[in-house]
């Protein structure tokens, strides 16, 4: 099992986050989102991770999620860094080589992008592996619900969703058998990037042949257990927003205003 | 004799895009199963025994003949529903069946498409869970499962519609053995306690040995049917068939054949011991 691939998964559990309303943690992500690109100073910034990192403890994420959850954005933080140590210029020079200079308002700026971006993947994070798939998918699929009117399969959009996370695991050590199976024959799967992604070509072709096998076992399967396009569904899980869920809104919205009215 | 639950008149089936003149997949089978019976399924690949079950919930319709559940035919659309809600079919991968991405809400899949009221659903679930000793597994997604667990769930969301009928399509043959025990002994309790009729398609004489009927299927022909201890005792015909029998019987099987005097139908360990006793006794 890859267990590089944390981003979307859940966690199952019952912390204050894990009850929150999906539909109010959609908003409230967007209202951390807005926040997070306002946030002007170090100290805003700050808060905010501080804000996220209580979060975190509350849910109890095991360490190795988190560091698990961030891995992907490495190549990126690297990237930004460089960026903008490099090529933001201003400032007390702080190291100089050769005809590069790395000078402090680069160094803060780019400080500051990073910041930015883990406190992204920190919110994103919190919000998949506190929310099961399809918890999301449905929060989702409430507010598309108005396009349903135009004739937007919004229900269905849900099943689709809700199936495709269900199956990501599961094709995923599909795909590690293929390639492990590869390997036993003597496959090669090293080397540079390019010729790695060419290599991986002979694994796509039977991944997807059984993806498509898949597909159809599933259909059969749901068709046999009453699933009909376009009929009326329940939920097993109604969704109730209660004070908490408002509580929470409230809050994340009162500091959307207190970050704009302080200009922090 | 208790009611008919199944009823196949003259059922013949082709698949769809296969030409007329091909082989059909079930040829003019007449078959009726009570409420409440066990029957096992038995052929070689491709005699049809999926396609059999399969028109028990109405997923394939006769091309030939007639189907009915509780005297519903599926050829009637308007039955469908209902007969799906009779029928509740597992299948061989439990991979490829599960649709939650979570235990319950995959147990919850089946009622919530029939529009079944969220607390009902709950009760339901957990009632279905608790049975199958899975409750502990409520939350998990299904790629946390073993086999026999996945397995176990999706025979949970069939228990959550109340069906009386369960069409188990090679349920044990991608478990391991430990994984095949729990699901069988569940399987069979809930044919003995509730009633519910079992239609199991195997490969494995164990398993048809625990059934009260045999069916054995070739080419789409009901080539023979009748308790277990007739039909797995007839090796000859089991072999023509690329079958065989449970490992009792076919040592029995072997015994008689060069000259022990062991009564037929012979399928079960303590049964094959008791009767080596009584014969050494006698000598």
């Amino acid at each position: 099992m890859n267990h590089s691939v944390t981003l979307g998964r859940y966690l199952p559990g019952s912390s204050f986050l894990h009850r929150l309303s999906p539909r109010i943690k959609l908003l409230v992500l967007l209202l951390f989102l807005v926040i997070l690109f306002m946030l002007q100073t170090f100290a805003g910034l700050g808060l905010l991770l501080i804000l996220l990192l209580v979060a975190v403890a509350t849910v109890r994420i095991p360490f190795r999620y988190l560091v698990g959850g961030l891995r992907p954005i490495v190549y990126i933080v690297i990237f930004t860094a460089v960026l903008y140590f490099f090529f933001t210029k201003g400032g007390v020079v702080l190291l100089r080589l050769g005809t590069l200079t790395i000078e402090q308002e680069g160094v803060s700026a780019g400080l500051f992008m990073i910041a930015r971006l883990v406190g992204l993947v920190l919110m994103s994070l919190l919000l998949t592996l506190t929310t099961s798939p399809l918890d999301l998918a449905q929060g989702m699929e409430y507010f598309m619900r108005p396009l349903g009117r135009l004739g937007f399969p919004a229900g269905e959009i849900a099943v689709i969703m809700s199936i495709a996370l269900r199956f990501i695991p599961t094709i995923a050590e599909e795909s590690q058998r293929l390639l492990r199976a590869q390997q036993a024959r003597g496959a090669d799967f090293e080397g540079g990037f390019f010729s790695r992604a060419r290599k991986f070509a002979p694994l796509m072709v039977p991944l997807f042949i059984g993806a498509f096998r898949r597909a159809d076992e599933l259909a059969l399967a749901m068709e046999a257990r009453g699933y009909r396009v376009g009929a009326a569904r329940t939920r097993m899980h109604e969704e109730k927003i209660r004070a908490a869920d408002w509580a929470v809104l409230l809050l994340a919205g009162a500091a959307l205003a207190a970050v704009v009215l302080t200009g922090l | 004799m208790a009611a008919v639950l199944l009823e196949t008149k003259k059922l013949t089936f082709v698949y769809p895009g296969q030409p007329e003149s091909s082989r059909p997949a079930l040829k003019e089978i007449d078959l009726e199963v009570c409420a409440g019976e066990y029957i096992a399924l038995m052929g070689a690949n491709g005699s049809g025994k999926s396609t059999l079950l399969k028109q028990f919930n109405a997923l394939l319709r006769p091309t030939g003949g007639a189907v009915f559940v509780d005297g519903l035919s599926t050829a009637d659309d308007h039955c469908i529903p209902q007969i799906r809600s009779l029928c509740g079919m597992i299948f061989q991968n439990p991979d490829n069946q599960i649709v939650g991405t979570t235990v319950e809400e995959d147990v919850a899949f089946g009622l919530e498409n029939r529009a079944v009221p969220p607390p009902e659903i709950r009760r339901r679930v957990a009632a279905a869970l608790e049975l199958l000793g899975i409750a502990h597994r409520a939350g998990f997604p299904p790629h946390q499962l073993s086999g026999g667990e996945k397995q176990r769930v999706a025979l949970a969301g069939l228990l959550a519609l109340r069906p009386r009928c369960l069409l188990l399509d090679e349920p044990t043959a991608m478990l391991d053995p430990a994984g095949q025990a729990v699901l069988l002994e569940a399987v069979q309790r809930l044919n003995r306690e509730q009633g519910i009729t079992v239609i199991q398609a195997t490969h494995y004489p164990e398993e048809a040995a625990l059934a009260g009927r045999v069916l054995l299927l070739e080419n789409g022909l009901l080539l023979k049917e009748g308790p277990p201890n007739d039909i797995l005792s007839d090796l000859p015909l089991l072999r023509s068939l690329g079958l065989g029998s449970t490992a009792a019987g076919e040592l029995a099987y072997l015994l008689r054949r060069d000259g022990m005097p062991l009564p037929g139908g012979i399928l079960h360990n303590r049964e094959l011991a008791v009767q080596l006793c009584l014969y050494a006794q006698k000598n």
